[in-house]
C-alpha cells in the first residue's frame, strides 16, 4: 500500500463511559486515499465504534485519530473533519430529515454554507451517482427501502466528502436493494473516493481492496478480501460465516477440481468448470 | 391442530386514491410440529398475512381459523388466539420495555391472568428454552447484547406456552454466530411439536431451513412447496425481488450445459456431484 494517509490510527483504545471493558484496543490503522477498505467483525466486535471514530464522533481514550493529517482530539478539528468525511448509517428512516429526495440531498451542502448554484448542482449530482435523478420531487415516505439508502448516500454525497464511511447500511435491506447500493459504491470507488465500509455479511467484501477483521476490540486479521477465505484461516473463531458459494469453490479449489485463483463466485466457478470436456 | 386460511383478501385504504391490495385470494394451511416459511419482496404481503395469524387485523374477505376458532371482529375467542400463536416482530427487542429479564418475560403470562405460583414455571421454562439461565433473571434487558436480547423477546413471547411461533424476519441484523443460535433454537422449538412461521425476503435462508415455503408476491400466493420444488420453480420462472442463492444458480447453470448435477442450495451436495462428474 502506498499513497496518501486518510486516516491514520495510532495506537488507539477506545472505552465508552461506565462499561469496564474497552471496545477498542491498541488499534494501528492505516487507510489510503481511494482506497476500499472493508472492516468487518461479529456483533460486539467494535467495528460501529472503529466507524465514529473516523470521523470524530467518538474520540480516542487513548492513542490519536489522525483525519487527513487533523488530529480529532482538538475541537478545532472537528467541523474540518466532518467535512472530509461523511456517514451513511444503517437505518435508512433515521437518516431522512427533508420531506422531498431533492430537499433531503440539499441540507447537507445548505449546512455547509454553500451557495445556491453549487448547492443544486452538487444535488443534481449525488441523485445522478446513486440513480435517484428520475425520483428528484418524489416524497421521502414512499420510496422504498434501497431507495431511501440511496437517498441517505446522496445526502452524504452532495457534501463532495472526499471519504465516506458506511457503517452496515444493506443490514436491513433486501437482497435486491442491497445490489442497488452495491453498484453505486463500485461507481464511487471507480471515481476514486476513498470507502469505509463496514459490514458482517463476507459475500459483500470481494470487491473491496483490503479487508480488516476486527474481533474483541482487536484487529485479529487483514490483507485482500479473497485470502480471508482460505479454509486453513478458521474465520469461524471470530464470529465470522463463510458464504454458501465459497465454501463450495473451497472444497472444489482443494480437491484440484479448479485453480485457486479462480474467483469465489458462481461465474468464476462456472468458467473454470466449463474447461473440462 | 391447524390454522387453516382460506381465499384472504386484505386491501389498505379501501376506496381512497391510496388504494393497496395487499393480499389477493390466499389459501394455506398451517400445522403444528412443521416450519413453513413465507418468502416475499419487500411490500409483497407477508407482514400483513402473519399479522391475521394472530388477529392483529381481521380478514375483510376469506377466513381465518386457528385450531377451530374464526379470526374475526364478532370473535368471543380472540385471546384465545393471541394466546395460541404468538408473533414476534421484526426488531422485538425495540419493545422490551421491563427492568429485569424476568420481568419482561412474566408480563404475558401475568396479562393473561395465569397464577402467581405458575408464572415462575412459565418464565423458568421460557427463558429455558432460549438458552438463558437464572444468572440473567435479575439483569437489565438493556444491557444485554443485541442477540441476548432478542432471546428474551422471544422469550416474553413463549410464556404464553403459544401453540404457533409467528416470526417476522427474526435474524435481521444478527450476526453470522447470532443467527446460526436463533435458527438452531427455533429447529428445537419445532421437534418441541410448535408451528414455525418464518417471515422472511431471505430465499437462502427460507431453503436452508423450512419443511415448505410460500412464495408470496403483490399479494398473491405464488406457489408453495418442499425447497426443492420451490427452487425448480423459481429457476424457471424469475420473481421481482427475490435473488436465488449463488450455489442454486451455478447448479442451474451447470444442468443447462449438461452436467447432470442436482438442483440445490446445498454447496456440499453440490460439490460432491460435481467432484464426482469430473472424476468419470
Amino acid at each position: 500500500m502506498s499513497g496518501q494517509v486518510i486516516f491514520d490510527l495510532q495506537e488507539v483504545s477506545f472505552t465508552y463511559p461506565g462499561n469496564p471493558i474497552p471496545a477498542l484496543k491498541n488499534i494501528n490503522l492505516k487507510i489510503y486515499k481511494g482506497e476500499w477498505l472493508a472492516l468487518i467483525g461479529s456483533n460486539g466486535s467494535g467495528k460501529s465504534t472503529l466507524a465514529k471514530l473516523l470521523n470524530a464522533l467518538l474520540i480516542p481514550s487513548q492513542g490519536a485519530c489522525f483525519i487527513c493529517g487533523l488530529d480529532s482530539r482538538e475541537t478545532e478539528s472537528l467541523w474540518p473533519i466532518r467535512n472530509q468525511v461523511a456517514m451513511v448509517f444503517q437505518n435508512p428512516d433515521n437518516q431522512i430529515v427533508g420531506s422531498v429526495v431533492e430537499d433531503d440531498t440539499a441540507f447537507g451542502p445548505e449546512n455547509q454554507g454553500l451557495p445556491a448554484p453549487l448547492i443544486r448542482e452538487r444535488v443534481t449530482w449525488a441523485l445522478k451517482v446513486t440513480g435517484m435523478d428520475d425520483l428528484t420531487r418524489k416524497a421521502t415516505y414512499a420510496l422504498s427501502g434501497g431507495q431511501k439508502q440511496r437517498l441517505a448516500i446522496s445526502g452524504a454525497l452532495a457534501m463532495s466528502p472526499p471519504t465516506i464511511v458506511f457503517d452496515e447500511p444493506t443490514a436491513m435491506l433486501d437482497p435486491q436493494a442491497r445490489r442497488e447500493i452495491h453498484e453505486v459504491l463500485e461507481k464511487l470507488h471507480d471515481q476514486g473516493m476513498t470507502i469505509v465500509y463496514i459490514t458482517h455479511r463476507l459475500e459483500e467484501i470481494l470487491h473491496c481492496d483490503r479487508a480488516v477483521v476486527l474481533d474483541d476490540g482487536l484487529i485479529q486479521w487483514q490483507g485482500i478480501p479473497r485470502d480471508l477465505f482460505s479454509p486453513n484461516l478458521h474465520i469461524e473463531k471470530w464470529g465470522l460465516e463463510m458464504p454458501s458459494i465459497v465454501r463450495l469453490w473451497s472444497i472444489l479449489s482443494n480437491r484440484k477440481i479448479i485453480d485457486e485463483h479462480v474467483e469465489p463466485d458462481q461465474e468464476g466457478i462456472f468458467k473454470a468448470l466449463c474447461q473440462y470436456p | 391442530m391447524s390454522i387453516s386460511v382460506k381465499n384472504l383478501t386484505y386491501v389498505y385504504h379501501q376506496g381512497t386514491p391510496l388504494e393497496t391490495i395487499a393480499l389477493d385470494d390466499i389459501e394455506l394451511k398451517i400445522h403444528t410440529a412443521s416450519w413453513l416459511s413465507i418468502v416475499g419482496h419487500t411490500g409483497s404481503g407477508k407482514s400483513t398475512f402473519a399479522q391475521h395469524l394472530n388477529a392483529l387485523i381481521f380478514p375483510q374477505k376469506g377466513e381465518v381459523e386457528v385450531e377451530g376458532m374464526k379470526v374475526g371482529p364478532e370473535s368471543k375467542d380472540l385471546r384465545n388466539i393471541r394466546q395460541k400463536v404468538g408473533l414476534v416482530f421484526q426488531y422485538p427487542e425495540q419493545q422490551l420495555f421491563a427492568e429485569t429479564v424476568y420481568e419482561e418475560v412474566a408480563f404475558a403470562p401475568r396479562n393473561w391472568g395465569v397464577k402467581d405460583d405458575e408464572i415462575g414455571e412459565r418464565v423458568e421454562e421460557a427463558l429455558g428454552a432460549v438458552g438463558l439461565d437464572p444468572s440473567y433473571y435479575a439483569r437489565n434487558p438493556f444491557h444485554l447484547s443485541g442477540g441476548e436480547k432478542r432471546r428474551v423477546a422471544i422469550a416474553s413471547v413463549l410464556s404464553a406456552r403459544p401453540l404457533y411461533l409467528v416470526l417476522d424476519e427474526p435474524t435481521a441484523g444478527l450476526d453470522a454466530l447470532g443467527r446460526k443460535d436463533l435458527l438452531g433454537l427455533l429447529a428445537e422449538l419445532r421437534e418441541t411439536g410448535m408451528g414455525i412461521i418464518l417471515i422472511t425476503h431471505d430465499l437462502e435462508l427460507a431453503l436452508s431451513c423450512s419443511e415448505q415455503i410460500m412464495i408470496i408476491e403483490k399479494g398473491k400466493k405464488l406457489c408453495c412447496g418442499t425447497p426443492d420444488e420451490i427452487l425448480v420453480r423459481l429457476l424457471d420462472d424469475k420473481v421481482h425481488g427475490l435473488v436465488l442463492p449463488e450455489t442454486a444458480m451455478l447448479a442451474s447453470k451447470l444442468v443447462s450445459e449438461g452436467w447432470g448435477v442436482p438442483l440445490t442450495s446445498d454447496e456440499f451436495i453440490l460439490a460432491r456431484s460435481i467432484i464426482e462428474k469430473v472424476k468419470s
